[in-house]
């Protein structure tokens, strides 16, 4: 293990970021893990690890909520919109604060790929509404 | 409510929980998974894995002062529950019941 560094300020502003976009009450802990690690110069993918950090969350609170409350209308629109604005979010703080590192350039494809199956899983989840209304809808003779 | 069985990434977590008693938060969690395996873990994935154990009422946390060392924020402290120590002794029996004579067929003579 390295000697623990000074978090620059761009990490700060990273962490702040962790800190609103992952589900409560667990942002404020994940953020100092990611805070002492970075101190630890055990990882230098500063920006990966939050955004996995964040996206592991995201989706473990989407499955607890699918299983739990058993709400698989309203979640896929929900859950996707979520995720969507929270990777939107964070890249933005990204691209707005942190110095990248060259050799761990962000994982643009993984942003792509989220943005692409959360817009899929918010339309899945508004058709399937919008089919079981039309299903179990009166016949308009009777409404 | 019967005790449940742990996944296999869930058994991990549980027995780094176990030995790291009392200081077992997700930075010392994921340093004492990828110290005795050979598996890289992701912070990310440890947390998931911890808030469903919680859930499951296999864990308890609690959160700790805030340290200048991580930027002002607290740790979440984890501990195993009664509950999850027999869970933990529920699936390495099973694991274990599922071994018995197969050591010659996997090469573990």
């Amino acid at each position: 293990m390295r000697e623990p560094a000074p978090l620059t300020r761009g990490d700060a502003r990273l962490l702040a970021a962790v800190t609103w976009l992952v589900p409560a009450p667990y942002g404020d802990a994940i953020a100092g893990d990611l805070a002492e690690t970075w101190a630890a110069g055990e990882s230098d993918a500063h920006a990966s690890d939050a955004i996995d950090a964040v996206g592991q969350c995201w989706g473990a609170l989407g499955a607890r909520v699918v299983t739990r409350h058993r709400a698989p209308l309203a979640v896929g629109a929900v859950f996707g919109a979520c995720t969507h604005l929270g990777a939107w979010a964070l890249w933005r703080a990204i691209l707005a604060h942190v110095p990248l590192r060259a050799d761990h350039p962000p994982h643009l494809a993984w942003m792509l790929g989220t943005s692409i199956v959360a817009a899929a899983i918010a339309a899945l989840g508004w058709q399937l509404g919008s089919a079981m209304r039309a299903r179990t809808a009166p016949p308009e003779s009777l409404a | 409510m019967s005790t449940p069985y742990l996944g296999d990434f869930e058994m991990l977590v549980a027995l780094a929980v176990a030995r790291l008693a009392p200081d077992a938060y997700g930075v010392s969690i994921q340093r004492e998974i990828t110290a005795r395996t050979p598996r890289s873990v992701t912070l990310g994935a440890v947390y998931a894995t911890l808030v469903r154990l919680e859930d499951k009422r296999l864990l308890a946390a609690s959160d700790s002062a805030p340290t200048g060392e991580r930027g002002g924020r607290s740790r979440r402290v984890y501990t195993l529950t009664a509950a999850g120590k027999k869970a933990i002794a529920r699936s390495h029996d099973a694991v274990r019941r599922m071994m018995d004579g197969l050591e010659t067929a996997l090469g573990h003579a």
